[in-house]
């Protein structure tokens, strides 16, 4: 199983980036893993999301579905990812901080099948290897997109 | 959860590191478990023994990092007593001209020493660990999960880069692939051995690429790649996993052998013991050998009357141990003419001037013979724990490539292995002024002695080679590859399953799983 914590602050104001992260087409700006998505239903936040991740010397290309789950207005968000391969849930959490916004998050996961089970701890891996990468990539896009 | 029918919810079979890492699991999860042993300690190859006075031998497995860190924290070993120095330099490989090379754990450390023979090759070390740092990122996600079969990992292959890399790893030689990276020789020796280590076959051999990721496999304090000292020698991992699994509640019986796993209608409910009593559980999982449990424990008749093609897979399963291990007392450290300083005696020391003299070394073994120019390698483990030897003293811990199970027309008597022994010594007298005067004490080891003495079916530590024809969903054999047999709640948990040898405890961990799995329990 997938357990991972942890948060990240930006130095921008939560209203604006509140006003870009609930739009899920913004997603591949902030994890170019997710190679493309497909809005099924706008209001209810249902995709499509296709994923194209580097693992070791593989690539991994699946497509996952994508799902709110519960969504309170600039308080956090609860969204399911489910593929063939695995099950994600992420939680969002905000809070405004002297300008800046601090992102809380918490990615639980599980695989499915041996294959899945192989992803989930290569994901795993991958997130907590490259934690303070992806970090500061995210920090940087939402920076460099929003202001 | 214990049924009126059983004595146990399960019953492991071996009482090695990975037989204790998985009665932890299934005890953890409320599974009644009882280890079975038939030495009258724990440990199966992760061993340290007082065979002189005085001297601490890690008798067979002798150098710590691959227990998988996820075990580690899950059972907080290191509240137990775990601890692991690693070893810097990891590698020397001194020279008969009396030049070496160490391998660091500062990569420009290592870059430096590699310059000094080719500049060339320092440029391309960091391709060449960049390569192994690739694989890794995909070889480590499969080691805690049952194996993918080889039709879905295809699913993971959509890029010629990941084609070629999959080629590299699993068809090419070691031999293969440090050609391609490096020019000089004193540097592709250096690099070699992990390539051939505990495998019948030779740097040539195609698939001995793959060796070499599996021994970069190790990781001590956040660090991959590294070997290291487990300070108070090897069997403190086994008495940590004790303690542990003790204090879970585990049931461990001691010097007693198992005669027969109880099979009715195709399911195993228990074992006969040697002294005729009969012990009934759930599930039987046994970490020794898949062809002892299957063909002896089993027996043919019933595994025939299930799948006879099973057998047949079983029955060809390649396991012929090529390790003879040497276990020393010595007066003081011996001397080397490639280096004064101590810093070698931190690490291993390596004796391999090249390539060919690894291949020769096989030669040798192919045509059923001992190598008379073998691969040693050496570690000190006093240097790091002075509770290892006496005050001013050190044990040696050796191992030796090639020494076949089966000799022709000789059989490893205490003659013979006297005989290699002397060859080993007259091997180091070119790399070492004095090793054989500072010998107080030596412990001899031929496969032979490693399957008497410890259990070790043909004296091979990984309970069957590790090549890809046998790794990954081969292993132990095809369709079976997720640790359970034709027997329903028959499973193999040992290091003949996936993934393979050396003490990771990924096969218990694995095993353990796929019981809870199969029982329906959320762990």
């Amino acid at each position: 199983m997938i357990e991972i914590n942890d948060h990240l602050e930006v130095d921008v104001d939560l209203d604006k980036i509140w006003s870009k992260i609930d739009n899920i087409e913004f997603l591949p700006k902030i994890f170019p893993e997710i190679e493309k998505v497909e809005i099924l239903d706008r209001k209810n936040y249902r995709a499509i999301l296709w994923f194209n991740t580097k693992i070791g010397f593989t690539k991994v290309r699946f497509e996952a579905n994508s799902e709110l789950i519960e969504i309170v207005d600039k308080k956090y968000i609860l969204s399911k990812i489910d593929s063939k391969y695995i099950e994600l849930k992420i939680r969002f959490e905000f809070d405004q901080l002297n300008g800046k916004t601090k992102i809380s998050y918490n990615i639980t996961g599980v695989g499915k099948g041996n294959l899945g089970k192989l992803l989930e701890n290569a994901l795993k891996r991958l997130l907590t290897k490259n934690r303070n990468k992806i970090k500061e990539r995210v920090a940087e896009v939402l920076k460099n997109e929003i202001q | 959860m214990k049924s009126n029918n059983y004595d146990y919810d399960v019953i492991i079979i071996g009482g090695g590191h990975n037989g204790l890492v998985a009665a932890y699991y299934l005890t953890n999860a409320g599974l009644k478990t009882l280890i079975i042993e038939r030495n009258r300690w724990l440990g199966g190859a992760c061993i340290t023994e007082e065979i002189f006075k005085g001297f601490k031998f890690n008798s067979l497995a002798y150098a710590g990092g691959l227990l998988r860190p996820e075990i580690v924290d899950d059972m907080k070993l290191y509240k137990y007593g775990y601890k692991v120095i690693p070893y810097d330099p990891q590698y020397t490989m001194p020279y008969p001209d009396k030049k070496k090379i160490s391998l660091w754990i500062d990569y420009n450390k290592t870059v430096r020493e590699i310059e000094r023979f080719s500049r060339k090759d320092a440029k391309r070390y960091l391709d060449f660990e960049e390569f192994w740092s690739d694989i890794a990122d995909i070889v480590i996600p499969m080691l805690l999960a049952p194996p993918p079969r080889f039709a879905d990992i295809s699913e993971f292959m959509g890029s010629v880069e990941a084609e070629e890399t999959f080629r590299k790893l699993l068809f090419l030689s070691s031999a293969d692939i440090l050609n391609e990276y490096f020019e000089s020789e004193y540097v592709k020796a250096a690099l070699a051995p992990e390539g051939i280590i505990g495998v019948f076959a030779g740097p040539y051999t195609p698939g001995t690429a793959y060796l070499m990721a599996y021994w970069y496999l190790g990781v001590i304090n956040g660090m991959e790649g590294l070997w290291g000292h487990v300070v108070g020698g090897m069997g403190r991992i086994i008495s940590a996993l004790e303690v542990r699994d003790r204090e879970k509640g585990v049931d461990i019986n001691l010097g007693i052998k198992v005669k027969e796993i109880l099979v009715r209608d195709g399911e195993a409910y228990g074992v006969l013991l040697d002294d005729g009593r009969k012990i009934y559980s759930r599930i039987v999982l046994s970490t020794i050998d898949p062809q002892t449990t299957i063909l002896k424990l089993v027996g043919k008749d019933i595994i025939d009357s299930l799948d006879s093609e099973y057998r047949r897979k079983v029955e060809n399963i390649k396991t012929e141990g090529i390790i003879f291990k040497i276990n020393l007392a010595l007066e003081r450290l011996p001397k080397f003419y490639a280096f004064e300083n101590k810093k070698p005696y931190y690490g291993t020391i390596s004796i391999c001037p090249s390539i060919e003299y690894l291949e020769k070394a096989y030669d040798d073994a192919k045509y059923g013979g001992y190598s008379r120019e073998p691969y040693i390698e050496i570690v000190f483990p006093s240097v790091h724990d002075p509770s290892m030897a006496p005050s001013h003293m050190h044990v040696a811990s050796i191992l030796c490539q090639y020494t076949p199970y089966n000799l022709r027309n000789k059989v490893w008597s205490d003659e013979i292995k006297e005989e290699f022994y002397d060859i080993v010594m007259d091997t180091l007298s070119t790399y070492s002024p004095d090793f054989s005067k500072v010998v107080v004490h030596k412990h001899l080891l031929s496969p032979w002695d490693m399957e008497e003495k410890y259990g070790i079916k043909r004296g091979h530590v990984a309970q069957g080679e590790m090549l890809p024809a046998q790794i990954l969903s081969f292993r132990p054999v095809t369709g079976y590859s997720d640790y359970t047999t034709p027997i329903r709640n028959l499973y193999l948990g040992g290091a003949g399953t996936h993934p393979g040898g050396g003490i990771m405890g990924a096969c218990g961990y694995n095993a353990a799983h796929k019981i809870l799995e199969n029982l329906g329990i959320n762990n």
